[in-house]
């Protein structure tokens, strides 16, 4: 027998212990079901921004609180988190601006979505309940939510220097107020200074964490 | 043409699969289940769309050798010392050297192995899969092949 056939072999042995896999499914049911209404709730939520049905956005995002809050929307295995509160408030139901959202072909950013007009957005302090934050098992430490904040930073300060972005920035007006995670996502939530048209921005970027 | 699975099925189909792509690079039977098991998790979690059943299979393997980068990459994993405890299952001397053998291999020609030789991938699909140039596959799997050659003292 080849060595190529031992390892095979030994590798066809390795998986002979499989009682993970009945865990794992049991563990993807509970997770489907309440993934399913978080997502809606996202797609409604996002969609309705776009289309400036700021009256549906605020009631998506209401919701999207609601079930965010709610232990019970959180897998089996999380729902022992006592920290689960999310940053969910950086959009106001006053504005009735229209909501641009663009592509960010950079680093590992998913999207860019300008938000005019909002209200003021929660520091990280207040975001960061403690040392993590956890929406689902995807539990974002200051750690990861610290890479994040200093990749996004260089990403927008490199924007700003080739005028992609509509403002130009110094280092300082760079200031993260807060994220969110949730679908394996950080999503952090970055105030940039008034452009000519008086507009506060605030972009928020989704980052995946795989 | 191969349906693309529920996520569940995909466990059922892929389970072994995912499982011994991360038992082959990180030599751990736990770790490599908790890998396996996120990176189903993952799948349900992202919902990608998949343009074909061996679209979903490659996604899965490249967020599989995702995870095991995370993996060497962890706090967790830097501060402590693997028992490598695949000596506890029911090898016969000859496949733990053999297992002893790739394992000493560093982690991108093991890779490069277990898609080639259990996966049964060529290498423009392994280029494919890893997001590397085919011609890096061939001579990484080349040396992978003369390192094991020389360490088992025979053709791998």
């Amino acid at each position: 027998m080849s060595y190529s056939d031992l390892y095979r072999n030994a590798m066809e042995k390795a998986t002979a212990r499989d009682a993970w896999k009945a865990e794992t499914i049991e563990k993807i049911t509970a997770m489907q079901s309440s993934h399913k209404k978080n997502t809606s709730v996202r797609h409604i939520c996002f969609t309705a921004f776009r289309h400036s049905m700021v009256p549906l956005a605020s009631a998506a995002l209401i919701a999207l609180m609601f079930f965010y809050s709610k232990n019970d929307f959180l897998s089996p295995s999380l729902s022992d988190s006592s920290n689960n509160t999310p940053y969910v408030a950086a959009f106001s139901a006053n504005d009735t601006a229209s909501i641009q959202e663009q592509t960010a072909p950079i680093g590992r950013s998913r999207s860019i979505a300008i938000f005019p007009n909002i209200v003021e957005a929660p520091t990280p302090e207040q975001a960061l309940p403690s040392d993590s934050c956890s929406l689902d098992d995807a539990v974002v430490s200051t750690e990861q939510y610290d890479q994040a904040v200093a990749l996004l930073e260089a990403q927008l300060m490199e924007q700003s220097q080739d005028g992609t972005l509509p403002v130009v920035l110094t280092k300082s007006d760079i200031v993260a107020q807060g994220y969110f995670s949730a679908n394996d996502t950080i999503s952090v939530v970055f105030a940039l200074p008034a452009t000519s048209m008086g507009e506060n921005l605030y972009y928020v970027y989704e980052i995946p964490l795989i | 043409m191969e349906a693309i699975l529920s996520p569940a099925d995909a466990v059922e189909v892929y389970g072994n699969m995912v499982f011994r792509a991360a038992f082959g690079i990180v030599k751990s039977q736990q770790d490599a289940e908790d890998i396996a098991q996120d990176v189903f998790f993952s799948l349900v979690r992202t919902n990608p769309r998949f343009s074909s059943a061996e679209h979903q299979k490659a996604w899965l393997l490249r967020c599989t050798f995702n995870r095991c980068n995370s993996y060497f990459r962890s706090a967790w994993h830097r501060h402590t010392t693997s028992l490598e405890d695949y000596h506890n299952l029911p090898f016969t001397p000859e496949e733990t050297y053999v297992l002893d053998t790739v394992a000493k291999l560093p982690v991108k020609y093991r890779q490069v192995i277990y898609l080639h030789y259990i996966e049964g991938y060529s290498t423009a699909e392994i280029a494919q899969l890893l997001h590397r140039n085919q011609n890096t596959i061939l001579s990484q799997l080349s040396r992978a092949r003369t390192h094991l050659k020389t360490s088992l003292k025979g053709d791998f």
